[in-house]
């Protein structure tokens, strides 16, 4: 007799058992269990995800071949392992050459904010990954037109962060790798939360942005940071997110650490600490600054701006929280996390420039 | 003695003046005259150097003015437009003041008041010297320039039109005082100018232009002539002469 | 002789009634260097630090204690400087109107603000290191200067009237403002931001250094300005009536451009783009003093930095503790007030 699949063989066996609707039970749950069986059938599912901007979309499974535009975006694919699916890049991406070398030969498809439509229509992809605002509303229609999904997420602030990569997660089929590395994550903050807890006084700082006398008020990503960092921002009673300010007022509130983002082109690549050298000694030279608490006390710390956004924004804050609680934080060494990260997500040696002055 | 030798003018390709040749001596009045577009005004420009001669010379007193600098110029010649500027947004005696520029270092002195206080006197301009000269009627505003040329004690005066936009009264009380100051404080005034009669009564010599070219240049009663009148403007004339005064009167247009 | 002694009784009144409208404009001129005064003592006595009048007050001769650094270091610097732009933006809006006989003209319509916001874009792009700041400044003033030689060259091409320059001015405004917009399109993220924040304008950036290489522009270009206002009266009643009085027009045109455009570059090259005062002051200027431009020159310039240094203040008190850049704040102020002049005059002052 031929080998027959086994639910017949099981019809068979049932026959033998001589139980009077055995047969015809045992019939009806072949195709039951066909339709449950999801492995070994091309069959395709669909997800319902919400974005960055709270719409609604719908992603046919699987994504096989996308089409990343935002930077953020795309490190958070290479955490989930998913980087071998990516067929097309944005300009800053293939910008930073040395941190996405196995990207090196992805054509590039335009600006994060201005995708070339036809290039990206040519390669065929399932998903387009990009920030919330931009491309703008247009990009939606576009590519609804091609038959394209259009997944906006935009991993710059921590508070959506997590949402956001579990989406990423589902969307991608790596739920595995999204829960891993948001424990890891998670487990760093809840460190630092674990550090500071109890202590009497929140150190008081100053966040200056990348333009200078222009402080990071509540609205901007780094304020968020310096908050789950457990500083206090001096500027967290202003209502805009980038005010300018007056020497005057920085020495009245006189910060015990000043903490300046700097931007560093591919700051992975780098070698040279020399841009954040300079805004460190801008800062130092600005007349009577000497007063406050930070320039007496080496309080004065410039922060990579590859670091202060996406996922290594877990990095700023590990920095920051070290230079704003020294004693509780001895045994907190930020270099050798962000080695972890980079070696066990990423699968990179650790390199590159991030602070100024360097730690020991 | 201001002296025009050999003057040739011409906008790019097209020529305006030919070969304009003429001498003025001071406290002569001479009048030039002609149709529209005759070339009066491009020929008085040429010689306050406002528009540089394709050939030619013009002297001052032997002097040529091409290599004068403007200051020196604005000693010699003394200049009033058709009409006053279209704003000058300041009072009537700082426009008169103007005339004085050339020779003020800085301030005004009290000697440049002097002259100033005397023209605006003779000419009964004392009243409205403190206006605004934007309020003045046309007439007062034509006289204030003719005051400011005055106050620039130029040796030379170059006129254009200065009676097409006056009234009755206002025509000749600005004749009449051109002729004067010719004559008491020795000026030479060469003047463009479309009113024949006037020309006739108050000039020394007369220069007819046509085509860009001197057709003639003598005393009014050699030049004026039907004859003249007829091949120039295309137009017949009636002369006639009472009391020593002139009657140019238009007949009909020449077909 | 008696025509002279009658001539004499006649003049005195002329002379003296001439004198005293002149008066007037010198008292008009010393209530406006007043006021400027008075905004300069509000803006020192204003700050975010708890100093007292009192204590700013003496601050400023007592050397002991914190109020007199902060008063000398940090709040004298901004008004210092705010003056000198106010004063240089002025005096360039009131050249570039009179020797373009035109209401609109400024050097920022010519496109000086421009070139300046495209070489400061450039400086922000490419400079790095210890010196950004001077390279961004260095590179803001040299192309706000190139500005003005494009203008010229077509200017020697086809005459310098008023005409051709102001289109010439008009159409490299656009060219650079095309190309910052460009240099913008292309930037990052936080080149953009420090692009648009420069456009803004800030005082806050400005120490004694930067005010010494200001003075070096600004002031003896004024002074060169101020000595020939006589020739910008002239120039008042047309081209052809000033070359006959001994004025060069259109060589005074070009001289009088070269000299705006290096006082705005001045005055914006450290600070970015303050506007509206070098448009607004001149015209506040005619209406209260008149186009006599010996006093027209001195009136624009108190005016000018009378409108930058209240703007500071307001822009560092009003919405405390952030700050309103102060490019906004000139606007803001200046607008209402030139619209209550303009309602409000009586006679045609331009």
């Amino acid at each position: 007799m031929p080998e027959l699949p086994w639910p017949f063989f099981m019809l068979k066996r049932a026959d033998a058992l001589r139980h009077p609707y055995l047969s015809e039970m045992v019939g009806c749950l072949i195709p039951v269990i066909c339709l449950l069986s999801s492995t070994g059938y091309a069959e395709h599912s669909k997800v319902m995800v919400k974005d960055a901007l709270g719409q609604s979309i719908e992603v046919a499974l699987p994504v096989s071949r996308m089409v990343v535009l935002s930077g953020d975006g795309m490190e958070v694919v290479r955490i989930l392992k998913a980087h071998d699916r990516v067929v097309g890049v944005s300009d800053s991406i293939a910008k930073e050459a040395v941190f996405w070398s196995e990207l090196s030969s992805r054509p590039v498809v335009g600006k994060w904010s201005e995708p070339n439509y036809e290039l990206i229509a040519e390669l065929h992809p399932d998903l387009v990954l990009c920030y919330g605002r931009n491309p703008g509303p247009e990009a939606d229609k576009k590519f609804k037109a091609l038959g394209i999904a259009l997944l906006r997420l935009d991993f710059y602030r921590i508070s959506t962060f997590f949402a956001e990569v579990t989406v990423l997660g589902k969307v991608l089929e790596r739920e595995q790798e999204a829960l891993a590395f948001l424990a890891w994550y998670r487990e760093k903050l809840a460190y630092i939360q674990r550090k500071i807890k109890g202590g009497n006084n929140q150190t008081r700082v100053y966040l200056e942005s990348y333009t200078d006398f222009h402080t990071s008020g509540p609205g901007s990503g780094i304020h968020e940071m310096c908050l789950l960092a457990g500083g206090k921002n001096i500027a967290s009673v202003f209502s805009i997110p980038y005010s300018q300010v007056t020497s005057e007022w920085v020495i009245v509130e006189n910060p015990q650490v000043i903490v300046k983002t700097c931007v560093s082109p591919d700051a992975y690549g780098t070698e040279s600490s020399a841009l954040l050298k300079a805004c460190y000694e801008s800062i130092n030279a600005r007349p009577l600054w000497s007063e406050t608490a930070a320039l007496q006390n080496n309080g004065v710390h410039v922060l990579a701006g590859d670091v202060c956004a996406g996922p290594r924004a877990i990095i700023g804050v590990l920095h920051m929280a070290k230079w704003f609680y020294p004693a509780s934080m001895a045994d907190l060494d930020p270099t050798s996390l962000h080695r972890e990260y980079l070696e066990v997500f990423h699968n990179l040696p650790y390199q590159g420039v991030y602070v100024y002055p360097e730690e020991n | 003695m201001l002296e025009v030798s050999g003057l040739w003018f011409s906008y790019g390709k097209s020529v305006v003046l030919q070969d304009i040749g003429f001498q003025l001596q001071p406290g002569e009045i001479m009048s030039i005259v002609g149709p529209n577009g005759v070339g009066k005004t491009t020929l008085l420009r040429c010689i306050l150097g406002v528009l540089a001669p394709g050939r030619g010379k013009i002297l001052i007193n032997g002097m040529p003015t091409a290599k004068m600098p403007p200051k020196q110029r604005a000693l010699h010649l003394g200049y009033v437009p058709q009409s006053a500027p279209l704003r000058l947004p300041v009072k009537a005696l700082d426009v008169v003041l103007m005339g004085r520029r050339p020779q003020i270092s800085w301030k005004p002195s009290k000697k440049d008041f002097e002259i100033v206080d005397r023209i605006l006197t003779g000419m009964n301009l004392t009243e409205s010297a403190l206006a605004d000269f934007d309020r003045l009627s046309g007439g007062q505003r034509q006289k204030i320039m003719l005051a400011r040329a005055f106050a620039q004690q130029s040796r030379f005066l170059l006129l254009d039109e200065p009676t097409s936009n006056l009234d009755l009264r206002h025509r000749l009380e600005v004749m009449e005082l051109l002729s004067s100051m010719a004559h008491s404080e020795d000026l030479g005034i060469l003047i463009a100018i479309h009113d024949l009669n006037l020309a006739a009564r108050f000039s020394d010599r007369i220069m007819m232009l046509r085509s860009g070219k001197v057709f003639c240049l003598g005393r009014p009663a050699e030049v004026l002539c039907e004859d003249h009148i007829r091949e120039i403007y295309g137009v017949d004339v009636a002369i006639s002469r009472s009391n020593g005064h002139w009657h140019i009167i238009p007949v009909s247009a020449v077909k | 002789m008696s025509s002279s002694h009658a001539s004499s009784n006649l003049k005195v009144p002329l002379l003296q009634s001439y004198r005293r409208s002149n008066a007037f404009k010198m008292v008009y001129l010393l209530t406006m260097l007043l006021c400027l005064a008075l905004s300069v003592f509000a803006g020192l006595l204003q700050g975010a630090s708890s100093t007292s009048w009192s204590e700013a007050l003496t601050a400023l001769w007592d050397r002991s204690g914190r109020a007199h650094l902060i008063v000398w270091q940090l709040r004298l610097p901004r008004i210092a400087m705010g003056c000198l732009i106010g004063w240089g933006l002025a005096l360039g809006g009131a050249a570039c109107q009179t020797v373009l006989r035109n209401p609109l003209a400024s050097p920022f319509t010519l496109g000086v603000a421009s070139g300046a916001g495209f070489g400061a874009v450039l400086g922000i792009i490419w400079g790095f290191g210890r010196f950004q700041q001077e390279i961004i400044a260095l590179s803001a003033f040299l192309f706000a200067l190139l500005t003005i030689l494009a203008v010229l060259t077509v200017a020697q091409i086809k005459g310098a009237s008023p005409e051709t320059l102001i289109l010439a001015g008009v159409a490299t405004m656009f060219l650079f403002s095309a190309l910052t917009s460009l240099l913008q399109y292309i930037g990052t993220f936080e080149e953009v931001h420090a692009i648009v924040f420069w456009m803004f304008g800030s005082l806050s950036k400005v120490g004694w250094n930067e005010i010494a290489l200001a003075v070096v522009m600004i002031l003896p270009a004024s002074l060169v300005l101020y000595f020939k206002s006589w020739d910008l009266n002239l120039l008042i009643g047309g081209d052809e009536t000033a070359q006959s009085l001994g004025v060069n027009a259109p060589g005074l045109r070009k001289v009088a451009l070269v000299l705006s455009a290096l006082m705005t570059a001045g005055a914006i090259c450290f600070t970015g783009i303050i506007g509206f005062v070098g448009l607004v002051s001149p015209h506040i200027g005619r209406m209260l003093i008149g186009a006599d431009h010996r006093y027209l020159i001195p009136a624009s310039g108190v005016i000018g930095a009378l409108l930058v240094v209240t703007a500071d203040t307001l822009s560092r008190t009003v919405w405390m503790p952030q700050i309103i850049p102060i490019g906004i704040v000139t606007s803001f102020l200046g607008v209402p007030f030139f619209f209550c002049l303009l309602v409000k005059k009586t006679r045609e002052y331009w």
